[in-house]
C-alpha cells in the first residue's frame, strides 16, 4: 500500500470509529509497532531505491503526525460525548464572585465634574504640577514679599537649571495663565490637577490634593453667566434642589471676587473661590482688558468627594486601603 | 480678627443686633462669625459675647482691620451715620518743652513718623470701660499707658507705641540695622539684626524693631511718667519680610505688613492724645511729624455702562453711585474720590466689587452666556488615561492614589536618592515626605504589604505624575504604574499579559517584550522584562526585590501618547479555514520559549499565521524522573494562507521546516 492510500484509508476508518475502544484498535490497526500500517510501509523502504527512499522517508513521518492528532482529536471528541450529562444548577445557590475593579473615587468624582463641563461646553484640559514662581504668584498678581502669599503655604523645589525657580503649585490657577499664553477667546475650560499645600495634615488637610480651575473668557462674559454656569453645574452634581448662595471674597488674579456656598443637609459649606478675571491678569498674558472679560474658579475635588460621599477624613484618600477604595 | 459689637455700635448706633450684623458682613464684606469672649471677667455681659470674629482679606487691613473701618460698614448696611473719630482739631500742647526730635534716614521703609512728648501723673490700671473692649477683641489689659495705646489700635487699625522718655536718650532716628546690632524686646528676647531690618534707635542703640516689637530698655512702667507716643507707617513688604527673617510675628506687624495708609497715623495720634487727656490726665506736649507728603486725589472715572457689562446687572448710574457714597468715597458728576484709608482700590474694576458687594449677590439674576460654540474636548493626555483606567478596571484592578512625596527611608529601601534621580523638596513638611517621588511603584509595592493584611492577593494601579532631576535636568513625566500580588504565586506572567492587552486595547499595535537590560534596583535584574515600541523604551515590568510575590510594571504615558495616535483600520476577515497543528517537545531547562517561538515563526514565515504556548510543564518540579533537566512544551501552530485552503500536503511541509529548525537550532526532541 503506498502513504496516499493508506492516509484515504485512515480517513475512512476513523469516521467510523465509535468509541475509545474502537479508537484504540485503530491505532494499533495503523500506528502499532509490530503490524501497524505505517510501519509496514517502511519496512517495505528497504527494497526501495535511496531516491525513492528519500522520498517517501519523510512523507511517511508527516503522515504519523496527521494520525496522532487526528486520533488525539477524536479521542476528545469521544469523551465529550461520553461525558456525563451536565448536572442540573440549584439557581438559588450564590451567584459566583467575579473579579471587580474600583476606579478611585477622586478619579469618579472627576469624570462627573469632566461630564457636566463637557455638557456645557468647557474643554478639559491639564498642566504641570511642579510650576515656575511665575505662573504661581507674579503672573497672577500675588505679589512677593506680601502676606498675601501666605495664603498659599509653598513647597519649594528652589533653582533648576532648565526651568527657573520652582514649587510644587499650590493651586491649578497657573494654568490660566498658560492658557491664556496659548489661546485667542473666546474660550472655556476646566483644569483638574493635583495640587500642594506646605500644610500639617489632619482630617480635612493634606499635603497634597485636587482642584479644578475654571476659565471662561469672552467679549461679554460677566458675573451672571458665571452664576448661571455654577447653578447649573451644582444642580447636575449634587441633584436639582441644590441651593447656592454667593459672598464676597478676596483673591489678588480675580476682581470682583467671590466665594460660592452650596447648602447640603441643611448645611452651608463653603465650595469654591471665584471671580471676574484681574485686568492686570489679562495684562499679563497680551489680551486687551477692554476688549476681553470673563470669570474663573476653582474649587477642591476632595471636598466635593467627602460632601458628596460622607467621607469624613481627607486621608483616606490617600492611604492605598482596598477597603476603602472598594466601596465606590 | 476679634472685635467688639458694643465698640461697633457705639460707632455706628444704626446697626442693630449682632446676629444681623454678622449676617450682613457675610454677604457683602467679610465673613464674620460668632465667638466667646475667650478672657475672663467680663462684668454686665449676661454670658453673651460681645466679641465675633471677622476675617480681614489681605487687602483690607488699611480701611477695615478698625472698628472704626467695621462700623462705616455697618452704616452703609444699615444706614445712619458713623461717629467720626478723625474730626475735631488736633488738641493744643500744653507743656512747653521742646518738640521731640527725629530724624528718618530710611525714607522708602518709613513714609511717616508722628511723634508726641505727654506727661502721665501716674501709670495705673484702665478705667472697665476700656478693659472690657480689650477683653473683648481677645487683649489682655496693661496699664493706662499701654492700654490705650492697644486700644487706640482696635479703633483705628493704626499700631501704636510708648516709648519712656526718661530712658530715650538723645534725638529718636528711624534708621536700617547695623550688621549684627542686637535688642532686647519688651518679651525678654534677644534678637539679631542686620541691615535690612528697620529700627527705631536713640544715640544708645535700637528702642524697639520698627512695626514689630518694642525694646526693654524704655518699655513704660509703673514708674514712668514722661513718655513719647509713637504713631508711624511703615512700608509693608520690609516689614513682612523682617517678621519672617526673626520668625517675630506680632499684631503690629501683622497689620504693617498689609500696609497701611499713612493717614491713619495721624488719626490714632490725635485718639490717642485725647484719651490720654481724659482718662490718665496726662499733660500734652509738642507733637513731631516728619517726612509726610500727602499723597494727591486719586479719582476713578465710573463707567456706568462697563459696569452693567461686567457684572450683568443694569443698574442706574446714580444708584450705582449711591453705594460708593455710602463708604466713604466722594461723587463728583462721574469722578468718584479714593479716600485716603482706601489703598485697595485702584482700578474701575475695584469700584465695580464695592458696588456689586453694596447692591448683594442674592439679587444678581443668573443668564446664560452667549458666545459662538465651538466643539468642547478633553485633551489626548486625558483621553488616554480615562481609557487606561477603565480597561484596567476592566481587568479587576482597583485605582489608588498615593502621596507625590516619599521619605529617604522609601527610596534607600532600594537605592540611593541619588540613584532615583529623586529631586529633593527645600522645604519639607517633615521627613516621611522629603523627595518628589521618581517612580510609582515604590509606593504600590508599599500598598501591597498594608492590603496583604486584609486580601490574599492585590491588584492595583495608580496613573500619576513622577519627578527627576539628572545632569540638572527636571523632568515631569506622566505614568502608570501597576502591581499585581498574591500569597500563593507570582502574578508576572499574568501581568505581562495584562500589559499586553492594555496596550493593545489603547491602540498600541507594534512592541515588544525584551530582556530588561536596564539596571533598575528596585527589580530582580535576571527576571525582568522592557517594553519597546518605535525604537523606545516605553516601560518595564519586573519582580521587585524582596517581594516574592510582587509583579510590577510602569509605563510612560507621555511615549505612549505619542505611538498610539493612529486610528485602527478594518482587516478582511479570511474566506479560507485556518488549520491547527499541536506540537509537543522536550528542551533543554535553559532554553527560552521566547527564542522558541521566534524560530518557528522564522522557519515558516509564508502560512504559519500564529504560534501559541498551551501546555508546559516541568518534569523535575513534578517530580516524574523521566528526561532530567528537561521541559516539556506544547504549543498550538495555526497556518492560514489569505488566498486559498491550505492543502495537507503545504502544511506538512511547513511542520518539516518548524521540526527541524526545532531539532537543529534548539536540540529540542519532538515527542
Amino acid at each position: 500500500m503506498d502513504i496516499s492510500k493508506l492516509k484515504s484509508a485512515f480517513a475512512k476508518d476513523i469516521k467510523a470509529v465509535k468509541d475509545v475502544k474502537g479508537l484504540e484498535d485503530l491505532k494499533v490497526q495503523y500506528l502499532g509497532r509490530k503490524d501497524g500500517e505505517l510501519n509496514r510501509v517502511l519496512k517495505s523502504l528497504k527494497d526501495l531505491s535511496l531516491a525513492q527512499k528519500q522520498k517517501v522517508g519523510p512523507a511517511a513521518n508527516a503522515l504519523r503526525m496527521e494520525i496522532e492528532s487526528a486520533l488525539e482529536k477524536k479521542l476528545a471528541e469521544l469523551a465529550k460525548k461520553s461525558a456525563p450529562t451536565i448536572a442540573k444548577v440549584d439557581v438559588s445557590l450564590p451567584g459566583k464572585k467575579m473579579p471587580v475593579g474600583h476606579l478611585h473615587p477622586l478619579t469618579q468624582i472627576e469624570n462627573k465634574i469632566k461630564e457636566i463641563f463637557l455638557g456645557l461646553n468647557f474643554s478639559v484640559v491639564e498642566g504641570p504640577e511642579a510650576e515656575t514662581e511665575y505662573y504661581n504668584f507674579d503672573a497672577l498678581n500675588i505679589p512677593a514679599n506680601h502676606p498675601a502669599r501666605d495664603m498659599w503655604d509653598t513647597f519649594w523645589l528652589g533653582q533648576k537649571e532648565n526651568l527657573g525657580k520652582m514649587l510644587m503649585r499650590t493651586h491649578t490657577s497657573p494654568m490660566q495663565i498658560r492658557y491664556m499664553e496659548k489661546n485667542q477667546p473666546p474660550f472655556q475650560i476646566i483644569v483638574p490637577g493635583r495640587v500642594f499645600r506646605f500644610e500639617a495634615t489632619d482630617a480635612s488637610h493634606e499635603i497634597n490634593f485636587h482642584q479644578v480651575e475654571g476659565l471662561m473668557i469672552g467679549e461679554n462674559v460677566n458675573l451672571a453667566n458665571f452664576k448661571y454656569v455654577i447653578e447649573q453645574f451644582f444642580k447636575k452634581f449634587f441633584g436639582r434642589e441644590a441651593k447656592i448662595r454667593f459672598r464676597p471674597s478676596y483673591f489678588p488674579f480675580v476682581e470682583p471676587g467671590l466665594e460660592v456656598d452650596v447648602e447640603f443637609n441643611g448645611k452651608w459649606l463653603e465650595v469654591m473661590g471665584a471671580g471676574m478675571v484681574h485686568p492686570s491678569v489679562l495684562d499679563k498674558v497680551k489680551l486687551d482688558p477692554k476688549k476681553y472679560q470673563g470669570f474663573a474658579f476653582g474649587f477642591g475635588l476632595e471636598r466635593l468627594a467627602m460632601i458628596k460621599y460622607k467621607i469624613p477624613d481627607i486621608r483616606m484618600f490617600y492611604s492605598g486601603d482596598l477597603r476603602f477604595i472598594n466601596q465606590f | 480678627m476679634k472685635f467688639s459689637y458694643s465698640l461697633l455700635k457705639q460707632l455706628a448706633p444704626k446697626i442693630s443686633s449682632k446676629e444681623a450684623l454678622i449676617e450682613k458682613l457675610n454677604f457683602h464684606a467679610f465673613e464674620a462669625e460668632d465667638v466667646p469672649t475667650v478672657l475672663q471677667g467680663l462684668p454686665g455681659q449676661g454670658g453673651a459675647s460681645d466679641t465675633l470674629e471677622i476675617s480681614i482679606p489681605a487687602n483690607r487691613y488699611s480701611d477695615a482691620s478698625s472698628h472704626w473701618g467695621i462700623a462705616r460698614m455697618g452704616a452703609a448696611l444699615f444706614g445712619g451715620s458713623l461717629v467720626d473719630i478723625s474730626a475735631g482739631r488736633d488738641p493744643k500742647a500744653e507743656l512747653k518743652n521742646p518738640a521731640v526730635e527725629i530724624s528718618i534716614s530710611s525714607k522708602k521703609a518709613c513714609s511717616r513718623y508722628i511723634g508726641r512728648y505727654l506727661e502721665v501723673p501716674a501709670v495705673k490700671s484702665s478705667p472697665e470701660w476700656l478693659r472690657n473692649i480689650l477683653m473683648a477683641c481677645g487683649q489682655r489689659p496693661i496699664n493706662s499707658v499701654v492700654d490705650v495705646m492697644n486700644y487706640v489700635m482696635l479703633e483705628t487699625g493704626q499700631p501704636l507705641h510708648a516709648f519712656d522718655a526718661d530712658l530715650v536718650k538723645g534725638p529718636i532716628e528711624v534708621r536700617m540695622a547695623q550688621e549684627g546690632e542686637t535688642i532686647r524686646t519688651i518679651d525678654g528676647a534677644d534678637h539679631k539684626l542686620n541691615s535690612s531690618h528697620l529700627v527705631i534707635a536713640d544715640s544708645q542703640g535700637p528702642l524697639a524693631i520698627a512695626g514689630i516689637k518694642g525694646g526693654k530698655r524704655a518699655e513704660v512702667s509703673q514708674d514712668t511718667r514722661k513718655i513719647i507716643v509713637e504713631a508711624a507707617s511703615f512700608d509693608g513688604p520690609s516689614i513682612y519680610k523682617t517678621a519672617r527673617d526673626l520668625n517675630l510675628f506680632t499684631d503690629a506687624s501683622g497689620r504693617f505688613s498689609h500696609g497701611l495708609s499713612p493717614m491713619l497715623a495721624e488719626v490714632a495720634m490725635k485718639r490717642a492724645t485725647v484719651l490720654l487727656k481724659d482718662e490718665t490726665k496726662a499733660k500734652i506736649g509738642e507733637l513731631t511729624d516728619v517726612n509726610y507728603s500727602k499723597n494727591p486725589k486719586r479719582l476713578l472715572k465710573f463707567d456706568i455702562k462697563r459696569f452693567n457689562q461686567l457684572t450683568g446687572l443694569s443698574l442706574e448710574e446714580k444708584a450705582a453711585l449711591g453705594y460708593l457714597k455710602k463708604l466713604g468715597f466722594k461723587i463728583t458728576g462721574r469722578f468718584v474720590e479714593i479716600p485716603a484709608w482706601r489703598n485697595d482700590v485702584s482700578i474701575f474694576e475695584d469700584l465695580v466689587e464695592e458696588v456689586v458687594n453694596l447692591y448683594g449677590y442674592q439679587k444678581l439674576e443668573s443668564q446664560a452666556p452667549h458666545v459662538p460654540i465651538k466643539a468642547a474636548h478633553k485633551e489626548e493626555n486625558i483621553v488616554l488615561k480615562d481609557k487606561l483606567r477603565g480597561v484596567l478596571q476592566g481587568f479587576g484592578l482597583s485605582e489608588v492614589y498615593n502621596h507625590t512625596f516619599l521619605s529617604r527611608q522609601d527610596l534607600t529601601k532600594y537605592a540611593d536618592p541619588k540613584w532615583w534621580g529623586a529631586p529633593a523638596l527645600l522645604n519639607p513638611v517633615s521627613a516621611d515626605f522629603q523627595y518628589l517621588r521618581p517612580d510609582l511603584t515604590v509606593a504600590l509595592i508599599k500598598n501591597v504589604e498594608d492590603n496583604f493584611r486584609f486580601f490574599d492577593s492585590v491588584r492595583i494601579f495608580e496613573v500619576g505624575k513622577v519627578f527627576t532631576e539628572k545632569e540638572g535636568i527636571f523632568k515631569e513625566e506622566a505614568m502608570l504604574g501597576v502591581a499585581l500580588a498574591s500569597k500563593s504565586e507570582n502574578p508576572i506572567l499574568e501581568l505581562k499579559g495584562l500589559l499586553d492587552e492594555l496596550l493593545k486595547s489603547v491602540g498600541l499595535t507594534d512592541f515588544f517584550f525584551r530582556d530588561l537590560d536596564w539596571d533598575l534596583k528596585h527589580l530582580e535584574q535576571d527576571r525582568g522584562l522592557r517594553v519597546e515600541a518605535n525604537h523606545e523604551v516605553l516601560g518595564y515590568l519586573g519582580i521587585p526585590r524582596g517581594s516574592e510575590g510582587t509583579a510590577v510594571a510602569e509605563i510612560f504615558l507621555d511615549k505612549l501618547l505619542k505611538l498610539v495616535e493612529e486610528e485602527k483600520e478594518y482587516e478582511p476577515l479570511s474566506k479560507y479555514p485556518s488549520v491547527d497543528r499541536d506540537i509537543s517537545v522536550f528542551v533543554n531547562q535553559e532554553t527560552r520559549v521566547d527564542k522558541l517561538m521566534e524560530a518557528m515563526e522564522n522557519a515558516a514565515p509564508q502560512f504559519l499565521d500564529d504560534v501559541d504556548l498551551i501546555d508546559y510543564y516541568d518534569p523535575s518540579v513534578e517530580n516524574k524522573n523521566t528526561k532530567k533537566d528537561h521541559k516539556s512544551l506544547t504549543f498550538r501552530l495555526v497556518f492560514q494562507a489569505d488566498d486559498h485552503t491550505l492543502t495537507d500536503e503545504e502544511v506538512n511541509a511547513e511542520m518539516v521546516k518548524i521540526t527541524s529548525v526545532l531539532e537543529e537550532k534548539f536540540g529540542a526532541e519532538i515527542r
